[in-house]
């Protein structure tokens, strides 16, 4: 019991105390998860668009096939990618694995199917006037595109909150491919199950903390992002 | 001669098994104001929306400006920028209702300062230019369709599409938007009209048919004069021609439309006492056999038409340039337009 109240008091004096190590393995977090989730969003919101939107063959089976990748482990993604990037793999040359750039191109693996489908489904919940009030109006497809987007930007940007929470959260990925290499691949989630195997979980405490409260301010500015637009 | 505006030829619409739509032949007048009318469920939005290149036909031709749409070397895209439909319930973008009018111009890289401008001055067109700056989805329906209009306007579109356009509009803007649609042809607009109110059709143009079913009915019921409502001897009259002053039963007076069913006026070679309170005589300018039934034209000052059956026909014997007289009760006309006095 006592145990359990120190390891509690000294990750709240790591946190109070802007503990360097907290405070880089945090930003680390921030900056992966963002850049896999600005990446995933580039490709996966025009994707989204597309399948959503667009009438052709074999659309119902790529939605089966998006909806069922939305299921993959990140052991699973992990590991196929070790098995690239490794020195023996098929991109070994490119000597990727244990790098930050590795666990970037895992999550955004992660979360293509994600956000894209999160995209499609917020494209046809879209009121279907929108695009055909764009298009009697002289709208091109792009220009069509960015005004369903803007219609319907909450439900879009809820999909690219989705994709950042769980790359953020994920442990699988960044284990394998980043290696939990201390100030340059140890993430909040892989400092976490490294601190509780040693026993020391004031560390991954206060990480845990660190991790709730992006999670907190995530969905607060979803909660602002998706607000009644007001006046213009 | 010029091409139609609009031009349609065996077209045919289906939703799965459904069909809703087959017009044999349908065309617009460029520089006219044409009116589909039609109950709800007869086909006029998927006829406008196909018109709009917004929803494509299941077969048959469209043609639009003379450029036939079904053709590979037509860009849809460039066609559709030279028309407009305006939707029966208008959407609005989360925007001002400036900027939404301001949309079709900005989607056609107009400048922002010119397209702004060119924006208010259709909001002031449809008299919404306190509104400019207020967000257009929080705008009542009926205000909503006006800055819709604006919106299409502000396009200064060849051809205008109009759903249902003066649905939930009050009447002072009522009559502001007849007017304002009514003059479009002069500012070299082609409008077409779909609307399941006849008053509303013929207030805004002569030119209507009927959409039964999904299918055109090139002719209306009949019988469509425009005249004023007048009083004689207290009773409700109004004067088609020199020789035909026609009794009503009708609160209404002033400028109105006058519609007479063919099915109900009853042709006779003398003039019997009966409670009809309109009989005219009259010559018989034209006799077309219709399924069954016999359309007759009689000449009573202006031309009027009795479906009469073929049966009858025959047994009256008929004949083109015969004398015959016209009757019809006062009840059996419809009035449009008009006012309460």
């Amino acid at each position: 019991m006592n145990w359990t109240l120190d390891q509690f008091t000294e990750a709240f004096r790591l946190l109070t105390t802007m503990d360097r190590e907290v405070l880089g393995i945090a930003a680390l977090s921030l900056g992966l998860a963002t850049a896999s989730t600005v990446l995933a969003t580039l490709a996966g919101v025009p994707l989204g668009l597309v399948i959503g939107l667009g009438r052709f063959r074999g659309k119902r089976l790529l939605t089966t096939v998006l909806h069922a990748s939305l299921a993959l482990p990140t052991v699973l993604i992990g590991l196929v990618l070790y098995s690239v990037l490794s020195r023996r793999g098929l991109f070994g040359d490119a000597q990727l694995l244990y790098t930050r750039t590795a666990i970037v191109i895992g999550q955004f693996i992660l979360i293509l199917p994600l956000i894209t489908a999160l995209t499609q489904a917020a494209a046809e919940g879209v009121d279907r006037r929108v695009r055909l009030t764009a298009m009697t109006l002289g709208a091109g497809r792009a220009r069509q595109a960015t005004t369903i987007l803007s219609e319907g930007r909450g439900t879009f940007l809820a999909a690219i909150v989705a994709g950042f929470g769980r790359v953020f959260g994920e442990v699988g990925i960044s284990m394998m491919l980043g290696g939990n290499i201390r100030s340059y691949t140890r993430t909040v989630t892989t400092a976490i199950a490294l601190q509780t195997a040693k026993g020391e979980i004031a560390l991954g405490i206060a990480l845990g903390i660190v991790l709730l409260a992006f999670a907190l301010a995530v969905n607060l500015l979803l909660v602002w992002l998706r607000r009644k637009p007001e006046e213009p | 001669m010029t091409a139609p505006a609009v031009e349609v030829r065996g077209l045919v619409k289906e939703f799965g098994s459904r069909r809703v739509l087959d017009v044999q032949h349908f065309a617009v007048v460029p520089g006219s104001v044409c009116a589909v009318v039609g109950p709800n469920g007869s086909g006029k939005t998927t006829l406008l929306s196909i018109l709009a290149l917004l929803e494509p036909p299941s077969s048959g031709s469209v043609a639009l400006f003379g450029e036939d749409v079904s053709s590979s070397r037509t860009d849809a895209r460039r066609l559709r920028r030279r028309m407009v439909m305006v939707h029966e319930e208008p959407w609005m973008f989360h925007t001002s209702a400036l900027g939404n009018v301001a949309y079709g111009l900005s989607a056609r890289g107009v400048d922002r300062r010119l397209s702004r401008e060119r924006a208010a001055g259709a909001l002031e067109t449809v008299g919404m230019s306190h509104a400019a700056a207020w967000p257009a989805p929080r705008l009542s329906a009926g205000e909503k369709r006006r800055v819709a209009i604006a919106r299409a306007l502000a396009i200064r579109p060849e051809l205008l599409l109009l759903d249902e356009p003066l649905a939930d509009v009050d009447a002072a803007s009522v009559m502001r938007l007849e007017r304002i649609i009514r003059e479009l042809p002069c500012e070299g607009t082609t409008v077409l009209v779909a609307t399941h109110r006849l008053d509303i059709a013929l207030g805004l143009t002569d030119r209507c048919v009927g959409l039964m079913s999904g299918a055109i009915a090139e002719a209306l019921p009949g019988n469509h004069f425009v005249g004023t409502i007048e009083e004689e001897d207290g009773e409700p009259v109004v004067r088609l021609g020199p020789r035909c002053t026609v009794r009503l039963a009708t609160p209404l007076r002033g400028p109105a439309h006058v519609m007479i069913d063919p099915r109900t006026i009853i042709l006779s070679r003398s003039v019997p006492p009966s409670s009809a309170r309109n009989h005219f005589p009259g010559r018989i300018t034209a006799l077309a056999v219709e399924g069954e039934c016999v359309r007759v034209t009689v000449d009573v000052g202006v031309p009027m038409t009795a479906l009469i059956t073929e049966r009858s026909s025959r047994e009256m014997h008929l004949h083109l340039g015969e004398e015959v007289s016209v009757l019809f009760k006062a009840v059996s006309l419809a009035v449009y337009g008009g006012r309460t006095e």
